[in-house]
């Protein structure tokens, strides 16, 4: 028991060691006591959160279908830093026949989207996804899906 | 040997005796009486100047949660028990930055361009311009304090910043 | 008893736990997210029919009305029963002619995309068409811009024609008839007189049966 208290004992006094942290001191006796610095720091990490469209359905026969948004929020990124999103379109696939499948785009302002850079918080970039008609009229009947995935990436190149 | 040395130090004790030899010397006159019957000693003392200051070499401003996020922190500028300097005088220890413009002082971060973090400097919740007065100290047994809070918002960019300030004492 | 109440009051908590649903978010501990997007394309349209005229209805797998449920690009027949006398002049599906997709009363449509209206014309059948006919000589004389498809009609019709003097005269030479003739009009006279005589041969048998028996 005595052991025990005594390695308990010294463990909590190891531990509740402080640090010394040196200061300036000036006396009068200093050759020159007139002026010192002192450094005044912090340090912020950055960070940021990037919103993505959610999952949507497109109604049949729909050249045009609003697709949300790709929105940079709560961010606070080194200087010169900058979040950038890629996405790819591809097809819409027949869940019972990969084969059968509807082609569309991913939109930004009526232009392809392929990657955008943000900077600042609340920047963003509305999208839509457009199917032509011909590929409507062409489509077999069914039940179509895809995955759009969205790449993210912090950097200043 | 022992009795040697003893010996030794006791007449180096009494060699080391010191007499007081005044400058004005008295002696009876014709009738006797005291000549001349009184003298003047000067009495003089000299003190020296004498206080330690202390300024922390450096302060890092940690985050605080709210309402609002800020980052802040305290510097204590203390001077040791013991100030002594002249009646009427005061140790008056001002704060300056060069980067300091249009009333706030500003931190920088490495990489940054033109941004800069405006923090601010409170005493007693009186905000310190360039220049100005942080702590007086005056003549006392006791030790003494000056808070200073460094206080800034929370920046737009994350990173590394930092400000030098220089501390001037002077006795006035 | 402790146990149980403790298991309780445990899952009473996890059920009374709300998912929160966010629309997706990416954050720098995560380099990518995904959305899935979804379509869902019909099996099949609607095809309204619109007539001009009383003289004629359409069936689809037997069924007759004015509304089918046809489907998305396959192929289907429709069948366009108009009265004698009349004839189908021409066929619209939306603004585009297609009448020479007719066959007879077989009209065989395919690669429907959306939903269609599909126009019937009848007209009275001229002096040259038998009732039977279901192509008057206008549009006849339509198809026979068109070459070698229209003669090939003409055949079918005049063959047609012949089926239909083959058949009882009474139907030919009718006028005006509300349905279309079925089955035989003989008298039923002799069918009546057949069957009572059955049940007086079929009664006799069972008495004549029963007397032998005792």
């Amino acid at each position: 028991m005595k052991k025990f208290i005594s390695i308990a004992t010294a463990l909590v006094m190891a531990l509740s060691l402080s640090v010394t942290a040196f200061a300036a001191e000036v006396d009068q006796d200093d050759p020159n006591p007139t002026d010192t610095n002192t450094v005044i720091t912090t340090s912020i990490d950055p960070t940021y959160l990037v919103s993505i469209p959610a999952d949507t359905n497109i109604t049949f026969n729909q050249t045009s279908t609003d697709f949300g948004k790709i929105e940079l929020v709560s961010a606070q990124l080194d200087p010169g830093y900058y979040v950038q999103v890629s996405a790819a379109a591809g097809e819409l696939k027949n869940l019972a026949n990969e084969t059968q499948t509807i082609p569309y785009a991913l939109n930004a302002d009526g232009n392809a989207f392929t990657s955008e850079k943000y900077y600042t918080d609340g920047a963003n970039t509305p999208l839509t996804i457009d199917i032509t008609q011909e590929a409507w009229n062409e489509a077999y009947a069914g039940s179509y899906q895809e995955t759009i995935t969205f790449t993210v990436a912090y950097t200043n190149a | 040997m022992k009795k040697i040395i003893s010996i030794m130090a006791a007449c180096a004790l009494a060699l080391s005796m010191s007499v007081t030899a005044f400058a004005t010397e008295v002696k009876p006159d014709a009738n006797g009486d005291p000549d001349p019957d009184s003298g003047n000693t000067a009495v003089s003392l000299n003190v020296d100047s004498g206080y330690i200051i202390t300024i922390p070499e450096t302060v890092e401003l940690e985050e605080q949660s709210g309402a609002k996020t800020t980052y802040e922190n305290d510097l204590t500028v203390s001077a040791d028990a013991g100030v002594r300097i002249n009646e009427g005088k005061s140790i008056v220890v001002s704060m300056a930055s060069s980067s300091y413009d249009s009333g706030s002082f500003y931190m920088t971060a490495a990489g940054a361009d033109q941004y800069k973090l405006a923090y601010e400097v409170t005493v007693d919740n009186s905000t310190i311009a360039n220049n100005g007065t942080v702590a007086t100290f005056v003549t006392s047994d006791a030790a003494q304090t000056s808070t200073l809070h460094f206080a800034a918002d929370d920046p737009t960019y994350a990173g590394s910043y930092s400000d030098t300030v220089t501390f001037t004492i002077a006795v006035q | 008893m402790k146990k149980i109440t403790i298991l309780l009051v445990i899952v009473c908590l996890l059920l009374s736990c709300q998912v929160t649903c966010f629309a997706a978010e990416v954050s720098q501990e995560r380099t990518a997210g995904s959305t899935v997007i979804t379509a869902e394309v019909p099996l099949t349209h609607t095809m309204s029919v619109k007539i001009n005229s009383n003289k004629a209805y359409v069936t689809y797998e037997g069924a007759a009305g004015t509304e089918f449920e046809v489907p998305r690009l396959g192929e289907f027949t429709l069948t366009i029963n108009v009265e004698d006398g009349y004839v189908i002049s021409q066929v619209f599906l939306g603004d585009e002619d297609v009448t020479s997709a007719l066959s007879g009363d077989q009209l065989t449509l395919e690669g429907i995309y959306e939903s269609a209206e599909l126009t019937v014309i009848t007209a009275k059948a001229t002096a040259s068409d038998d009732s039977g006919s279901t192509r008057c000589d206008a549009a006849s004389q339509t198809s026979d811009d068109d070459g070698s498809a229209a003669s090939g009609s003409d055949v079918a019709q005049s063959s047609n024609d012949d089926e239909t003097t083959s058949s009882d005269s009474t139907a030919s030479t009718s006028n005006s008839t509300s349905s279309p003739k079925t089955g035989d009009i003989r008298t039923l006279f002799m069918w009546f007189a057949l069957v009572v005589a059955a049940c007086g041969g079929l009664l006799l048998t069972v008495y004549f049966g029963k007397r032998k028996a005792e």
